[in-house]
């Protein structure tokens, strides 16, 4: 099967589509015009140099800068995990980017390890684009549960009272808080898992199949995928929270006030 | 115990079973206990089976002095525990506390079931 290139001429014949919405914009006057110009202005900055530094370090292959590269990634999805939740980043910061890295890796390396069977575990094509799914997805799950937790027990600190007041420990205090976010997080995972192929067929799978692989193929990374993204988002979302939970709470047990961003 | 006991969603079993999973009052369950505190509360075997949020105020907090009770502490701090039940459950409830020697009890109430000879008052209202 070959593949077609898009040339770069060509591409901008894919830009013609945009006179459509602007044409709409114009005539009801949506005023999206701008946004939609500059949006797709910047999609085209970024991705292009997004393509040279990808160019760039499969050219090289080269183990460490790969682990390098997620680790700037897991840096970039910790960060903006606690700056979604509008929590404290100083505060966070460590625990969740140590949970969030190793949740993550644990289950991308088994991953190329078993499922995919790679000779090179650091293998910048399976390696990159793997980790840029896997920490995507736990991070929408993260900002979800760990949002989910700290803001429930701020909206409800007197139950997490009580629960300490009839004898539980702080651990068993959060349970219910700490149940209640791990279904947040993984519910569009677990929904996504169940209409997959049915509703729509998911980009890695598409994009295999674009670039030749027979569907066959495809179907098996998708599901090795899904389940890895399951897992991953559960493991990193569940880790994030108890350990945040030292730096959290005070001595007595107490949200510390501080945990929380000006908006909260 | 507070007054707006806003507890567990999820059904009345469910939020004892989590009470005493605690370690703190693990083997503290006595059902013959809970029987009998149910029946003097007025409620009924099948309130276990409903939804807690959807019970009157006046169910959710006798399920809130249920749990105390079960727990059998020495000391307990009452904050408005009988405000919303009716009169004859509010004098039963503060007799049974009341009747406790070797207990202690900080109460904060409305209520004037609660007063009684021996025990210390401290008005809030005139010393404001």
């Amino acid at each position: 099967m070959p593949i077609y290139d898009i040339s770069y001429t060509s591409l901008i014949f894919c830009f013609f589509l945009l006179a459509i919405p602007i044409f709409i914009s114009r005539k009801i006057r949506l005023e999206l015009e701008k946004s939609t110009l500059a949006a797709v202005f910047r999609m085209s900055i970024q991705l292009f140099l997004a393509g040279l530094f990808l160019n760039f370090i499969f050219n090289l292959n080269n183990g460490f800068l790969n682990l390098a590269c997620v680790g700037v990634m897991t840096f970039f999805a910790s960060y903006t995990t606690i700056k979604s939740a509008d929590l404290n980043v100083k505060k966070l910061f460590v625990p969740i980017i140590l949970s969030i890295a190793f949740s993550n890796l644990a289950v991308l390396l088994y991953v190329n390890k078993f499922v995919i069977n790679l000779d090179a575990l650091l293998d910048t094509r399976y390696l990159i684009p793997l980790a840029g799914m896997l920490l995507g997805n736990a991070l929408r799950g993260n900002v979800a549960g760990i949002g989910d937790f700290y803001t429930d027990i701020k909206r409800n600190e007197n139950r997490y009272l009580y629960n300490l007041s009839i004898g539980a420990d702080m651990y068993e205090a959060v349970l219910p808080y700490l149940r209640k976010s791990l279904r947040a997080a993984v519910k569009l995972t677990l929904a996504n898992i169940y209409s997959i192929g049915i509703v729509a067929l998911p980009e890695i799978m598409t994009g295999q199949i674009l670039g030749g692989a027979s569907p066959l193929v495809a179907i098996k990374y998708q599901i090795a995928i899904m389940i890895a993204i399951y897992v991953s988002t559960l493991l990193s979302t569940i880790l994030s929270i108890l350990a945040s939970l030292r730096t959290a709470f005070d001595e007595y047990g107490l949200v510390n006030k501080e945990l929380y961003g000006k908006n909260f | 115990m507070v007054q707006d006991t806003d507890l567990e969603e999820g059904k009345v079993t469910n939020l004892l079973n989590e009470i005493f999973f605690y370690r703190a009052n693990k083997d503290k369950l006595d059902s013959e206990k809970l029987r009998i505190f149910m029946r003097e509360l007025g409620l009924e075997d099948d309130i276990l089976d409903k939804n807690f949020q959807e019970l009157s105020g006046g169910e959710k907090q006798r399920i809130g002095i249920l749990i105390a009770l079960l727990l059998n502490r020495d000391i307990y701090l009452l904050d408005e525990v009988t405000s919303a039940l009716d009169v004859n459950l509010k004098k039963k409830v503060a007799d049974y506390f009341l009747a406790r020697e070797n207990w202690t009890l900080l109460v904060i109430s409305h209520d004037r079931e609660w007063e009684c000879d021996w025990i210390e008052k401290i008005d809030l209202e005139n010393k404001s």
